[in-house]
């Protein structure tokens, strides 16, 4: 039997709370689903003898192969050793989001003996299937705090509590609740009602609330635009949607026109060196990581055909010009790009913003180029692989060449720099790193320009070279006579090195940037590998760190993306 | 074997273009001046001459030897990169330190880790070693014997705290140690750490000169606080990322004073010497032109008591904006250190 004090509570309940990000979203009703993404990728924390640490990234299918057979499935299904459920990294906790419900604790301790506070699905569509563990604390600090991070996927602090699925459900006792505050995860997709009832010994419920939840595919969240990811194809100048790695029945995604003409949009340009599915996991791994920034726009990657596979003495040696080809590539892409910018332009106009990585700057810094008018609203280069001398011929000479600096006079000794009229963003921000590993070996690839002919493997490449009198120019069976503007992205790509340093490595960049700058290493602050800051920050790992690791060791580094000095979203 | 096979058959495929002996001998030339000067002079030859380095930077021998095969195309440029990059692993890495506290007091027992780093590829994580030393009792320490890309040195001691400063850090000029010259790794000894009180502003505001007052202890625009800021910018409508512009903004700390704080550990506020107020004043011809104001400021409010205060603004943004980062130390003790995570 109730108190009336009791039947008071009861009816005062707060209800099912979904926290997602930093809104609490309670009773969300059923037109307006809560939307999450499935937990299906690979996020681990993988133990490198090189180093002597376990590093968190997402993995690739190659690496999936060297992972012992059990851990071979799903973060969402994951279970270690012992056949125990639980998350893998801490970099997995990016693949989860709370539950709260609210209330409960102070109405658990006046209900009857042998009452029950069960989870379960009503009207699904689907299979909505949702893993739930026990959070730390109430508060996001899993996703923005290493030691809670860390807590949070210890299985005694932190356990497993079930799986809720159209067919299980996961019920408390009073003796076994604990906490009102849950982490969980999307395991099957389908939405429904994620109910919550409580019932008395007799099974009469006493209270019932439901919140309506969508469990999909990340790649039905965010659009992914490609002009081609074959390396040896030349890149589309329209981009066409992508279609790998979509399951089931699903088509393509797209979005549906923006309802308000401020959503932002932004779309991402991946670097060199990507497979497909290395793109889409640092387009996904970009998405998370904003959405947990609390960024409520729309977001789209721009994949161009970079050349892979580039990891080894041995991928050296038989593929003779991955880098120089892929830059060709993206010089080429820079089309498509503003194309694709264009038609975002006139769907979010004056919101599109554009973020792009390493190599990927070629391809956007092009397409800005192109442009005869603004198709982007800001522009940030991250850790940019394309010549300073592109935006300012005033940076610092790393080196001189016999060969002209063409990036820093386009294409007369008197001309301003190659992107001096480049007008396609209102505003350029370079995030740089001085010490960037990749970045430095970007300046050893430069200072081999013009590139050497050479015969292997059954592949031939052109011998390309300068003579002041000729200019540029290559043999590849005949003499073929390179020149400005016809053949800049082939000069450009393989006979004329660079000058300058890289963007991402300049500080203090002019011309289109004007000096709108992030030292990374401000933003990162610890390098846990040297405390000199002569050598800070130049592991290879911090050429991408963004993208790697866990999401509170770059927590700093995406609120700084949308933060006054980047995007100014927030 | 694999590499000289390779480079007898792009001869085999250039047969048809094969170097004339005149050629043969300007390769040969070429070749011969990249081992010696690595500084080859401009070619003002015809296309069709073999290729010549243009590197006229200083390099090593062994760089010019890899940069000697590539230009006779005995291997590719992807290998030629990387094998520069293999080279990186066979510097020297020895270092000499020395650990001092903020008085300049050697520090004995610090635990100190050599991360030892060796180059594997371009696209691929470093493979590194780690070596400990402790420091001595003059707080000295050294790694000797090590060959790599880079040595990163990390040093660790309960009751101090590292920084992140180059202040912290300072090596010889050059960068290279020696048991003479030193790199001085300067430790903040931790007086214990004091109860705290943070507040934060983040507000839009005016840049047409008009103040905007703040309450420190709420964070909130009040007109009885004690920070007021005052943005100008001429001219008022600018494009963002575009326009340069002369801009100034003045912060009034109206009953207490501020000093610039520029500390590698800013954990000891000033006794004396507050101003009253800070101007910082940009001109659209100033170099470098910035849009911003990030500084951290020591503070003494009206109570007496201290703290720091990190400021910044950015102008360019229309309405500009403010953020301001507050920490008090409610007992009017100087020592503004927190409660370091372990």
């Amino acid at each position: 039997m109730l108190t009336d004090f009791m039947k008071s509570i009861v009816r005062n309940f707060w209800g099912l709370a979904i926290v997602a990000g930093f809104m609490t979203l309670a009773n969300f009703a059923r037109a307006d689903y809560f939307t999450f993404w499935a937990n299906n990728n690979f996020d681990r924390s993988v133990y490198s003898s090189d180093d002597g640490t376990n590093i968190d990234d997402s993995l690739n299918p190659i690496e999936i192969a060297h992972l012992p057979t059990y851990q071979q499935i799903p973060d969402c299904d994951y279970v270690n050793a012992s056949g125990q459920r639980v998350i893998p990294s801490k970099r997995d906790l990016q693949d989860f989001t709370r539950l709260w419900l609210a209330g409960v604790n102070e109405l658990v301790h006046a209900l009857p003996t042998n009452s029950t506070i069960t989870l379960s699905w009503t009207s699904v569509n689907g299979e909505p299937t949702i893993d739930l563990f026990a959070a730390i604390d109430p508060g996001t600090g899993y996703l923005t705090n290493e030691t809670v991070a860390a807590a949070q996927i210890d299985p005694v602090q932190c356990p497993y509590l079930g799986r809720i699925s159209p067919t299980q459900t996961v019920q408390f006792t009073k003796a076994t609740w604990r906490t009102n505050q849950f982490i969980w995860c999307g395991v099957k997709y389908g939405n429904g009602g994620l109910t919550m009832t409580i019932a008395d010994g007799n099974g009469n419920t006493l209270a019932t609330t439901t919140a309506w939840i969508q469990i999909v595919d990340i790649k039905q969240m965010y659009e992914r635009w490609t002009v081609g990811d074959t390396p040896s194809r030349a890149p589309y100048t329209n981009a066409v949607i992508a279609s790998d790695g979509i399951l089931g029945p699903n088509a393509p995604f797209q979005f549906t026109p923006p309802q308000d003409t401020n959503t932002p949009y932004i779309l991402f340009v991946h670097g060199w060196n990507m497979r497909t599915d290395d793109k889409n996991n640092f387009s996904e791994t970009a998405f998370k990581r904003l959405y947990w920034q609390g960024y409520q726009g729309r977001f789209g990657c721009f994949r161009w055909p970079t050349g892979n596979g580039f990891d080894s003495k041995i991928n050296a040696l038989t593929d003779s010009r991955n880098y120089d080809n892929s830059e060709s590539n993206a010089w080429a892409s820079g089309v498509g790009l503003l194309n694709k910018l264009k038609d975002l332009n006139s769907q979010y106009p004056g919101h599109v913003y554009l973020l792009a990585h390493s190599m990927g700057n070629v391809v956007a810094g092009e397409a800005l180029r192109l442009a005869n008018s603004q198709v982007a609203n800001t522009y940030i280069a991250m850790q940019g692989a394309v010549p300073a001398h592109c935006y300012d011929n005033s940076t610092v000479n790393r080196s001189t060449y016999s060969t002209p600096d063409r990036y820093a006079h386009y294409w007369t000794n008197s001309s301003p720099s190659y992107f001096s009229a480049s007008a396609g963003a209102g505003a350029y921000v370079n995030f740089y790193n001085t010490n960037d590993y990749a970045l430095g070996w970007w300046n050893v690839d430069q200072g081999q320009k013009p590139d050497n002919g050479v015969l292997g493997f059954g592949i031939n490449y052109p011998g390309y070279f300068y003579s002041s009198s000729s200019g540029f120019y290559k043999i590849a069976g005949t003499t073929y006579y390179l020149g400005f503007p016809t053949n800049t992205y082939e000069i450009f790509s393989y006979c004329d090195p660079s000058w300058s340093y890289a963007l991402g490595a300049q500080a203090g960049v002019n011309g289109a940037f004007n000096n709108q700058q992030i030292n990374l290493p401000s933003v990162w602050l610890t390098d846990p590998l040297t405390t000199d800051p002569n050598n800070k920050f130049s592991k290879h790992f911090w050429h991408s760190a963004e993208f790697r690791s866990d999401y509170p060791s770059q927590v700093n580094f995406w609120r700084t993306i949308l933060g006054v000095d980047g995007f100014n979203l927030k | 074997m694999m590499i000289l096979a390779v480079g007898t058959l792009w001869f085999l495929f250039h047969k048809s273009q094969a170097p004339t002996s005149q050629q043969q001998n300007s390769l040969t030339n070429a070749v011969a001046a990249v081992n010696s000067t690595t500084s080859i002079p401009v070619s003002n030859s015809i296309p069709n001459q073999p290729p010549v380095a243009t590197v006229v930077t200083n390099i090593s021998s062994d760089e010019a030897d890899v940069t000697a095969k590539y230009k006779q195309s005995l291997i590719g440029k992807d290998a030629a990169v990387t094998e520069i990059m293999m080279l990186k692993n066979k510097q020297s890495q020895d270092f000499y330190g020395k650990a001092v506290d903020q008085y300049g007091q050697p520090i004995a027992g610090v635990d100190v880790t050599g991360n030892l780093m060796l180059i594997q590829g371009w696209d691929k994580d470093e493979k590194i070693t780690r070596y400990k030393t402790q420091s001595d009792e003059n707080g000295l320490f050294q790694f000797t014997g090590l060959t790599g890309w880079q040595l990163g040195v990390t040093v660790n001691k309960v009751g101090y705290l590292m920084g992140n400063d180059a202040e912290s850090f300072k090596t010889p000029a050059g960068g290279k140690t020696s048991p003479n010259d030193r790199a001085i790794i300067t430790m903040w000894k931790l007086r214990g750490p004091e109860t705290l009180v943070g507040q934060s502003i983040d507000a839009k505001i005016s840049h047409d000169g008009t103040s905007a007052t703040f309450d420190m202890g709420t964070g909130k625009e009040s007109p009885s606080g004690d920070l007021r800021v005052t943005l100008s910018r001429f001219p008022l409508e600018v494009h963002r990322g575009r326009d340069r512009f002369d801009w100034v903004v003045k912060i009034e700390m109206l009953h207490g004073g501020l000093i610039e704080e520029n500390d590698p550990y800013p954990y000891w506020a000033p006794e004396t010497g507050y101003q009253r107020s800070f101007e910082f004043n940009v001109s659209s011809n100033s170099v470098p032109w910035q849009y911003k104001l990030e500084q951290s400021f020591y503070i003494k409010n009206s109570q007496g008591q201290y703290g720091k205060m990190q400021f910044g603004i950015y102008s360019a943004l229309t309405p500009s904006r403010l953020q301001v980062g507050l920490t008090i130390n409610p007992s009017g003790s100087q020592n503004l250190e927190p409660a370091f995570e372990k």
